[in-house]
């Protein structure tokens, strides 16, 4: 088994059917051992041993048709040296792109991907690419627990970058909202720091409320994992998420608007708390079975014996 | 044998032709070293040089010959000099000051060999032809950082012999005549355009420069350029005879001693000592 570095490897290492799973030392990107702990089957390699593994994956997302991007870079060379075995391309964004329009994106990234096989983690994302395969990712329930719940709410985004596809204006000025009204919003990452993915996992069990505004970000990772940890999920409906999330039972959908989503979040945060804690418990349950490891393995398992691993 | 050159251009994901250091000791040596390329990421060597690419986790689980490529005091930002050396097994410098004062540091036995920027006489591109009459522009080109420290004290002589100075760099320097933004594609043509080179030498109590190489005199010699880097070079190169005797004088010396293949020779006789010293350990 050959792994090249892309972002989302913990579940894909901690796969049953996985035996040994080798990361490439690279310039841009290393395993961040405070997110999470390096699985015991994992290992940082200098180079690509031809004949050693099964298959590899590889990463890439809009950003990468821009030659100047260390990722994209990173993409290519990885592509040039790994020519002995089928390649999956982990693609977990869409099309918009800052600067270009989505059908020379398309095209670009159309070309950077060959023959090798992609992979999309939503079906609105697959639509919009045009092809790919979609794999809703899954984790361990047990990874994630559920906690008496402190009344805040929280975001996982990141602060800057792709601004068309996060749009954090929406999100910032329902935080400037919220501010003015005079609650306080934990955005981790800025207002909020873990040393340890001990320490991230415990603070989603006791959030009430956790946040996702990213507007074409497709299958947000902290979303799934605040789902799982009970927290009361409110997010827009992009990206399939109006296929997971009913309205009012396991979670709540809004627009992109502020006022609307500032009003939510304080009435969730006091005179509707309790309500937000039973959906928070309601969506844990729904994601423990519908985000699973089993689901996401039987996934994988049929894109290796598509590409005939 | 196959060798990665890694430069700091490439590790630190800078713009293509952003760092001179990476293009005269990194992409000119790979250019003219059969077996040498730019590193690809994923791909397996026999050697690996970090050109100015301090890239800890590589040079700690690489285990070919490992060379380390330094061209600045890099210790005074900050970086881990000592501790990637001594992961190396041996270290190119592109002055022999550096060379000197690492050999001091401590690095063990590692072997310090000095290599010093040289040119590729293909990009050196185009030649000033013949110099005639007495010098009216002279330009000076580098970092906006180092324009300040050696342009000031010599802004004022220039100007009492009536010549222009145009500045190449990345900022306008505040004296300039005129201003050129720097730009690698151009930046030889706007040289040429010019009746010499300004290189004052670097004030002798600054630490930094005492580490610096002459790279940018011998790519005003590979153009066709006389360098002025004090009053008296000031005085001769007035006279257009006086340049034109420099021009084809230095322009002999640069293909003869400061071609960039020369490096590549001192490369491979250091990569065989190293492997030797392998050997016998």
């Amino acid at each position: 088994m050959a792994l090249v570095p892309v972002g989302h490897q913990y579940e894909l290492a901690n796969m049953s059917f996985i035996g040994q799973y080798d990361l490439l030392i690279n310039p841009y990107r290393t395993w961040g051992t405070k997110s999470r702990p390096m699985p015991d089957n994992m290992k940082m390699v200098d180079h690509y041993e031809k004949g050693k593994y099964d298959f590899a994956i590889l990463h890439l997302d809009q950003q990468c048709v821009n030659s100047r991007v260390g990722k994209g870079e990173l993409y290519k060379q990885v592509n040039e040296v790994i020519q002995d075995i089928p390649k999956i391309v982990i693609n977990h964004m869409t099309p918009l792109h800052d600067s270009l329009p989505d059908a020379e994106v398309v095209k670009r990234v159309k070309e950077l991907v060959g023959d090798n096989f992609m992979i999309v983690n939503t079906h609105k994302a697959r639509k919009m690419w045009g092809w790919g395969k979609t794999i809703i990712h899954g984790m361990d329930p047990d990874d994630w627990k559920s906690k008496p719940k402190e009344p805040r709410a929280t975001i996982y985004v990141s602060g800057g970058g792709m601004e068309k596809a996060y749009k954090r204006e929406i999100l910032r000025n329902t935080i400037n909202l919220l501010n003015e009204w005079g609650f306080k919003f934990y955005w981790i990452g800025i207002d909020v720091k873990f040393a340890t993915f001990d320490e991230y996992r415990e603070w989603l069990s006791r959030s009430l409320i956790y946040m996702n505004l990213s507007h074409q970000s497709p299958r947000p990772r902290a979303r799934t994992e605040a789902m799982l940890s009970g927290c009361c999920i409110i997010t827009n409906r992009h990206q399939d998420a109006d296929t997971f999330i009913k309205n009012g039972k396991n979670g709540f959908l809004v627009d992109e608007d502020p006022v609307q989503v500032a009003t939510l979040v304080s009435e969730l945060l006091t005179s509707r708390c309790a309500e937000a804690k039973k959906i928070g418990e309601v969506g844990r349950k729904f994601a423990q079975k519908q985000f699973s490891r089993k689901n996401f393995e039987k996934q994988w398992l049929e894109v290796l014996k598509e590409v005939g691993v | 044998m196959n060798i990665g050159m890694v430069t700091m251009q490439f590790y630190d994901n800078r713009p293509k032709d952003s760092v001179g250091s990476s293009r005269i000791r990194g992409d000119w040596i790979s250019k003219y070293w059969d077996g040498c390329e730019g590193y690809k990421t994923g791909k397996k060597y026999d050697v690996m040089i970090f050109q100015k690419a301090y890239w800890e986790d590589m040079v700690k689980s690489f285990k070919g010959i490992k060379v380390f490529d330094i061209c600045d005091p890099d210790w005074l930002e900050h970086r881990p000099v000592i501790e990637i050396i001594r992961n190396c097994d041996g270290v190119v410098t592109s002055s022999e000051a550096l060379a000197k004062q690492i050999r001091k540091f401590d690095i063990g036995e590692k072997p310090v060999l000095h290599i010093p920027d040289r040119v590729d006489m293909e990009w050196s591109k185009p030649i000033h032809g013949e110099h005639k009459g007495v010098a009216k522009k002279c330009v000076y080109f580098g970092y906006s950082g180092n324009a300040r420290v050696v342009l000031d004290a010599t802004v004022d002589p220039i100007r009492s012999m009536g010549i222009e100075l145009t500045v190449i760099s990345d900022q306008p320097y505040h004296s300039a005549d005129h201003f050129v933004k720097y730009d690698p594609e151009t930046v030889n043509e706007e040289i040429v355009r010019h009746d010499f080179v300004l290189l004052p030498n670097a004030p002798s109590s600054n630490y930094r420069f005492k580490f610096k190489s002459d790279n940018k005199t011998l790519q005003a010699w590979a153009l066709g350029m006389p360098v002025v880097h004090d009053g008296e070079d000031l005085k001769r190169f007035m006279d257009g005879s006086e340049r034109e005797m420099e021009r084809v004088l230095r322009l002999k010396e640069v293909k003869e001693k400061w071609d960039v293949r020369v490096s590549v020779k001192e490369w491979k006789l250091f990569i065989k000592e190293l492997i030797e010293i392998r050997g016998k350990n």
